[in-house]
């Protein structure tokens, strides 16, 4: 599987959020641990919605948590 | 390994597996019982009996009882030990894996239907494998055991993808 370009801080901010427990971002995000767990990993890129449910968890905004660190200019 | 260090893997195991993991593992095994009842009887059965289409559709029914009734103490179990995750549905990542599994479900579908069809050309035309053996309903057989490799694929292929993602590299 290839590893996807969008890289996360989700660890910092679970960890500087009290230490939030991977299962209680699912639960508030409203997907599985094991989505939390892959997305945290790079392993999966969520939906828009479900990033946008994740940044607003930590109350932070979207690009604080994601950042897409592919080489390639767009458009 | 010494047996504290693969105790301690399998409490790591255990923990990583979701309840779609479980939901799956036990799928599979499910139709792994139903492969082996169907594959075991064909290989007890005497020329008479594989050459009977009554006992050909008996054992059909007979396949089909063994799937439902396995499939319902799966779900007994499963809703045992739950915790209310039965009725949660599928989130955005299980939805993809479960297509993905469905697509390699369905090339297997595929690739039996057409060997089966393949199948029965030869045998209208006399060159068929069921007229040199003793499976008279060789064409039958093949799209029953494609139906079930692809329900074998399917289980598998999604269990293995939920394995590869979730996974810490």
């Amino acid at each position: 599987m290839a590893e996807c370009t969008i890289k996360n801080q989700i660890r910092t901010l679970r960890f500087m959020a009290g230490e939030m427990t991977q299962k209680e971002l699912a639960e508030r995000v409203g997907v599985t641990r094991q989505t939390i767990m892959a997305i945290e990993a790079a392993k999966y890129s969520p939906s828009l919605e479900v990033a946008f449910k994740i940044a607003r968890v930590f109350g932070e905004p979207l690009e604080a948590v994601f950042q897409y660190t592919g080489n390639d200019t767009g458009i | 390994m010494t047996g504290n260090e693969k105790l301690k893997a399998l409490k790591a195991l255990l923990d990583s597996l979701s309840f779609r993991d479980l939901t799956l593992t036990l799928d599979l095994l499910v139709t792994g019982a139903v492969v082996y009842f169907y594959a075991s009887s064909l290989m007890m059965a005497g020329a008479q009996q594989l050459a009977s289409g009554v006992w050909i559709s008996q054992l059909l029914i007979k396949v089909v009882g063994v799937s439902i009734a396995l499939s319902i103490v799966s779900q007994l179990l499963l809703e045992l030990v739950s915790d209310g995750d039965v009725d949660k549905p599928m989130d955005e990542r299980e939805k993809q894996v479960s297509l993905v599994g469905n697509k390699y479900a369905l090339w297997t579908l595929q690739a039996g239907i057409c060997f089966a069809i393949g199948q029965y050309a030869l045998e209208q035309n006399g060159l068929g494998v069921a007229e040199r053996t003793a499976l008279p309903f060789f064409t039958l057989h093949i799209m029953v055991g494609a139906f079930l490799l692809a329900e074998l694929v399917n289980y598998a292929t999604q269990l293995i993808r939920n394995r590869m993602v979730t996974r810490y590299g």
